[in-house]
């Protein structure tokens, strides 16, 4: 990274337009993802006051699970009926919806192209069993997935590791989920809000689903779907467009594996320079990049989203945006360091173990944007002007950071 | 002569796996021709692993070059079974109807002694019970519940 050059991207870029759906099983018809990305980016172009022979470039994630089609991006440029210069998918696994954001601000930064609609979600839940699909696909086919792994155990190999190196607990690891719920309670699209507050004796008690992981430490599926889009352009066009654009300040992104037991593999990179790992993860490199973009410190963030689907990652994931020192995630959270009473705003929306968990969603960057413009649909953070969201896919293996902030600056 | 062989489909790894839809061919699954002879060795109860010949470090037996070596040619060269845990989880809700008979079942990452790492079965003794770990383990072969041959690991399991 040359960093002088990077820095000229802080604030070059925007966010002019964005729109969420959402779908859920009570809906009276069975909603497909393409037609919510669909209804989602004509709402964000909408939104953002430009026309179809505007767009630029269409990014999206990867096909969704239950829609699995070749080049979905050419699947929703011929449904919206519009003819970009660039477009594909993004295909970092959950790690690409944020990716999109990114290189359409790197797109739009050269002024090749104005505008470029990035979309993507999927509403798996309405149409398969996720909790059966997903551990095929989080293994490799040949060397992991024959012994008969579960998705929860992939991700346990991680926390086992964690706590050993750390030393953190899975008391540490429910406080988070305790939370996370308390503001899922305020949130109207949260599911597991109308369950009430939970304890960290209740997470404990809930049934082992895959050792260190108990229930309460595993996030649901979403029962539906939630999809979100958006239009990036730069900071120039989108001031002219409206007066509260959200500036992309820093980002970052890092991939490091497909299947987990590849990952010690990985050496003589960061982030396992010093030797195979499995607890130092691509988001402290994405984290990084981010900081170094914006000029930022982890002082000037005032909320953070985490794609977080069990419990354990909570406490990682605030060591790797530097919200507390290396190795002391779970002593952090202990002291009330992400309190919804008094602690740092983190997981606004009740996160995916309390909001439920969407793959390849943008939807905690919608809920960033929301908080920052004050118009948060739950429990508002006062004064929030800078917001820090991660996304990740496959077992900690593909990450991106994205720091947007209501100045440019 | 494993007493189970004969009951595990004899499949030719050097054409791959094809994956089909009804009559339609969808293309080729894994296992794929270039860990054929990983497959070979399981059948004849060996763990076989790659070697880089320029450096000599050891690699997951599915690699396909050196990471280091740009024209490191790889080998096929026999794991000594000696390794320890790494990682584990005991899974008590299984993933499928195929699982849910074995649990609780333990899945984890073997660091073997030649520093390459895999994912297997922990057969911990006894059953439900944990290993911590770092501990020892050893190599074995058995049928797991898709009928398919595979190494394994045992290890004696702490007291809760």
């Amino acid at each position: 990274m040359d960093i002088s050059r990077a820095r000229k991207m802080k604030g070059a870029t925007a966010i002019v337009g964005s729109a969420s759906v959402i779908a859920r099983r009570s809906d009276p018809r069975r909603r497909t993802p393409l037609e919510l990305q669909v209804e989602a980016a004509r709402l964000a172009m909408e939104d953002a006051g430009i026309t179809r022979d505007q767009v630029g470039g269409v990014l999206t994630g990867r096909a969704p699970r239950s829609y699995d089609v070749r080049q979905l991006n050419m699947r929703v440029l011929n449904e919206l009926k519009v003819a970009p210069a660039f477009t594909t998918e993004v295909t970092a696994h959950g790690g690409g919806a944020l990716g999109t954001l990114e290189l359409a601000s790197m797109m739009v930064a050269t002024g090749v192209v104005d505008y470029v609609l990035c979309t993507c979600g999927n509403c798996d839940d309405l149409w398969i069993d996720s909790v059966k699909v997903n551990s095929n696909s989080e293994a490799d086919p040949q060397f992991e997935a024959l012994y008969g792994p579960s998705t929860p155990s992939l991700y346990a190999q991680i926390a086992r590791r964690y706590m050993h190196e750390t030393g953190a607990t899975s008391e540490q690891f429910a406080r988070a989920a305790v939370e996370n719920r308390k503001w899922a309670i305020r949130h109207p699209d949260a599911i597991m809000g109308n369950r009430g507050e939970i304890t960290v004796e209740d997470v404990l008690n809930s049934r082992m689903i895959a050792s260190p992981l108990h229930l309460l430490d595993c996030a649901p599926w979403y029962p539906g779907g939630n999809i979100t889009s958006m239009i990036i352009t730069r900071a120039d066009l989108a001031e002219k467009r409206r007066k509260d654009p959200i500036y992309m300040l820093g980002f970052g992104a890092c991939s490091t594996h497909e299947w987990i037991t590849d990952r010690m593999g990985l050496k003589g990179v960061i982030p396992a320079e010093n030797g195979p790992n499995i607890t130092r993860t691509g988001a402290l490199v994405a984290a990084r990049s981010a900081y170094a973009m914006s000029g930022l410190t982890p002082k000037d963030i005032d909320l953070a989203q985490t794609s977080a689907p069990f419990s354990f990652i909570i406490p990682m994931m605030l060591e790797e945006f530097g919200l507390c020192p290396q190795g002391q995630g779970g002593r952090f959270i202990e002291e009330g360091g992400i309190d919804f009473e008094g602690g740092f705003p983190f997981n606004t929306c009740g996160g995916y173990l309390s909001y439920g968990q969407n793959g390849q969603g943008l939807y905690l960057l919608q809920e960033c944007i929301e908080q920052i413009r004050g118009v948060a649909k739950g429990k508002q953070v006062p004064n929030a002007s800078r917001a820090l969201v991660h996304g990740h896919g496959g077992p900690l293996a593909a990450h991106s950071v994205v720091i947007v902030g209501s100045s440019p600056n | 002569m494993d007493a189970n062989r004969d009951a595990v489909p004899q499949i030719n790894w050097n054409d791959g796996l094809e994956v089909t839809a009804g009559h339609i061919n969808m293309g080729l699954s894994e296992a794929s021709p270039e860990t054929r002879e990983y497959w070979e060795g399981v059948a004849i109860d060996e763990l076989r692993i790659k070697r880089c010949l320029s450096c000599r470090t050891f690699l997951h037996p599915r690699r396909m070059g050196c990471p280091d070596c740009p024209r490191g040619k790889l080998e096929w060269v026999q794991a000594s079974g000696k390794g320890q845990v790494y990682s584990f989880s005991t899974i008590t809700r299984a993933p499928n109807a195929m699982m849910a008979p074995s649990v609780p079942y333990c899945v984890g990452i073997v660091q073997l002694e030649e520093e390459v790492y895999l994912f297997t079965r922990f057969i911990v003794t006894p059953q439900g019970s944990e290993p911590a770990i770092d501990d020892p383990v050893t190599l074995e072969f058995r049928v797991l519940e898709n009928g398919q041959k595979l190494p394994v690991f045992t290890v004696a399991g702490r007291p809760a």
